[in-house]
């Protein structure tokens, strides 16, 4: 009897060690993974932060100047790479929620229009500061 | 509905295209709306973009004010089977979404969405 539970517990221990193994590390792997996954979260949104304090910057060091079209499509160029602009599609969808995703989607549109009245000296003080604010609403946001 | 236009925007309009309004900068959206993308629906052709020489992106001011205003005023369903674009590059295929994010956005803000 003794012999037969013996071998009973064999046999189960056999089958069932590998299934607890594999989950046991397929848990820890899924710990490892997450935890990649939260800084990867960690330093895009980091990056997106600086991005919008150096778009910030960027524009309220804008001169008070005539801007020739070339000048504008640079301008244009750098606040559309600061503000991820067509870019890093896989890392908005994944680590930006709903609401951010389309704050940022505006906030570039915005942004265009807000420069574009500087760059012909429009209201430029005015519009420095509408800038600031929308993109410092945006940034705590993040 | 009339011809097919298989339109060059490199060549056709600018390499740099502009910001949304003409006040604002040469070759803006408003101008490509009155001068390519009007006249389509007036005369029901279909028009085929080709992005692939621009040097920059199309703005996000630029799609809305072109596209978006087009959409809202002749319905998504004509728009969509008269403006199309070349896609089979990244160029085309990421300007092309992006354009179709700024017609939704456009739509929505008209309650037509």
């Amino acid at each position: 009897m003794a012999a037969e539970e013996s071998k009973a517990f064999s046999d189960y221990a056999a089958i069932w060690s590998p299934i607890v193994l594999s989950l046991g590390s397929l848990f820890v792997s899924w710990l490892a993974f997450n935890k990649a996954g939260q800084s990867s979260k960690e330093i895009f949104i980091n990056s997106l932060r600086d991005k919008v304090k150096n778009t910030k910057h960027f524009i309220l060091n804008l001169e008070n100047k005539t801007y020739s079209q070339d000048d504008k499509m640079s301008i244009l160029e750098t606040i559309q790479d600061f503000l991820l602009y067509q870019g890093y599609k896989d890392e908005k969808e994944k680590f930006l929620n709903a609401y951010i995703k389309t704050d940022l989607s505006n906030l570039q549109e915005e942004l265009e229009d807000i420069v574009g009245y500087i760059l012909i000296q429009d209201d430029v003080s005015n519009n420095k500061l509408i800038a600031k604010s929308k993109l410092n609403i945006f940034f705590n946001q993040l | 509905m009339g011809d097919v236009i298989y339109y060059n925007f490199a060549e056709q309009f600018s390499k740099n295209p502009g910001l949304r309004f003409r006040k604002l900068s040469d070759f803006s959206g408003e101008q490509f709306r009155e001068e390519v993308l009007e006249p389509c629906f007036q005369n029901n052709t279909k028009i085929i973009i080709n992005v692939d020489g621009v040097e920059s992106s199309l703005g996000a001011s630029f799609l809305s004010e072109a596209f978006g205003d087009v959409a809202v005023k002749y319905t998504k369903a004509k728009f969509d089977e008269l403006i199309s674009f070349k896609i089979d590059t990244p160029k085309g295929k990421v300007n092309y979404e992006e354009m179709l994010e700024r017609v939704d956005e456009a739509l929505k803000r008209q309650g037509k969405l």
